[in-house]
């Protein structure tokens, strides 16, 4: 038969490893659990390995390309708003033209 | 509650990609690391961040809250990667995703810490190519960067349970295969047959 204590420690020893939010009924469980103590023990060893990979920071060259796409994104984005304006400047005209001349 | 509204008012491109530069560049590293974990290929990896930053730019302006940049540029980096697998195999989501593979086999009931303690970058990086995309994502997210279920489900765009069931196999499945590897030699410090005890 199961425990549903120490089915309930197994869940939590995986969801927080660090036993931060653990109710008082589970950490009382898992401190005197050989079992869970070994999950935990392994738990933690695989954390800690996980973990350690986030010291790869993406390299120097990765960071410049994508400033530069970036950069190169802001450039096309700023002609493309420079050639509506200057395309619009025409029509306005050619509008007011026409609203003159109907009022006239 | 740390919700900051954005695009209060109309922005110019300069104004955007500055404050892009300014909120979203400096977590091109978690980026970064879920693009190499996804592709497993260096230089794929720096394609995805590039598109990844390209598509982030474009809907920056749209981001009605900035409190976790972290998991939106998480989120954009995963949606491109599967975009990209779409594309290239023209395959549908379900052939690259997680819930229909067959895990009953493994059966784990316990971890022995020494198999974990054993492994080295290079035997997590081998067993990690064997996982389904979804479930690299998800360890990544969570054991790798630390994020919360919470915020790991939204980078995703799956609900916390799904988080919690891949969490748990993944590690399941990380832990058989990073098991066969010491059987076979292949695995960390005895990869020279130094004293493996396990």
């Amino acid at each position: 038969m199961t425990d549903p204590t120490h089915e309930r420690s197994i869940a939590s020893i995986h969801d927080d490893p660090g036993g931060r939010n653990w109710e008082p009924q589970i950490a009382e469980h898992v401190s005197r659990c050989p079992s869970c103590q070994r999950t935990l023990k392994a738990l933690q060893a695989f954390v800690d390995s996980m973990r350690s990979r986030r010291r790869q920071a993406a390299p120097p060259d990765l960071v410049a390309r994508v400033c530069r796409t970036v950069q190169a994104e802001q450039s096309t984005a700023v002609r493309r708003r420079w050639r509506l304006t200057v395309a619009a400047i025409p029509v306005a005209l050619i509008l007011g033209v026409l609203v003159g001349m109907w009022i006239a | 509650m740390g919700m900051a509204e954005t695009n209060l008012s109309p922005e110019t491109p300069e104004t955007n990609a500055r404050r892009f530069e300014r909120e979203v560049l400096p977590h091109v590293d978690v980026a970064y690391r879920m693009a190499r974990s996804l592709t497993h290929d260096e230089d794929q990896a720096h394609d995805l961040v590039q598109d990844a930053a390209l598509r982030a730019l474009k809907a920056f302006p749209r981001l009605q809250h900035a409190d976790n940049l972290r998991s939106w540029l998480a989120r954009i980096v995963h949606t491109t990667f599967l975009d990209r697998v779409r594309y290239d195999n023209r395959r549908p989501t379900s052939s690259i995703d997680d819930e229909e593979l067959d895990d009953s086999a493994l059966g784990v009931t316990e971890f022995d810490p020494l198999v974990f303690e054993q492994a080295l970058d290079d035997d997590y990086d081998a067993c990690m190519q064997v996982l389904p995309p979804t479930w690299r994502a998800t360890v990544q997210l969570v054991d790798v960067e630390g994020m919360s279920y919470e915020e790991a489900a939204e980078a995703l765009e799956v609900p916390v349970g799904t988080i919690r069931s891949r969490l748990h196999r993944a590690r399941q499945r990380l832990y058989v295969e990073l098991c066969q590897r010491l059987q076979l030699g292949l695995c960390g410090k005895g990869r020279d047959g130094e004293g493996v005890d396990a």
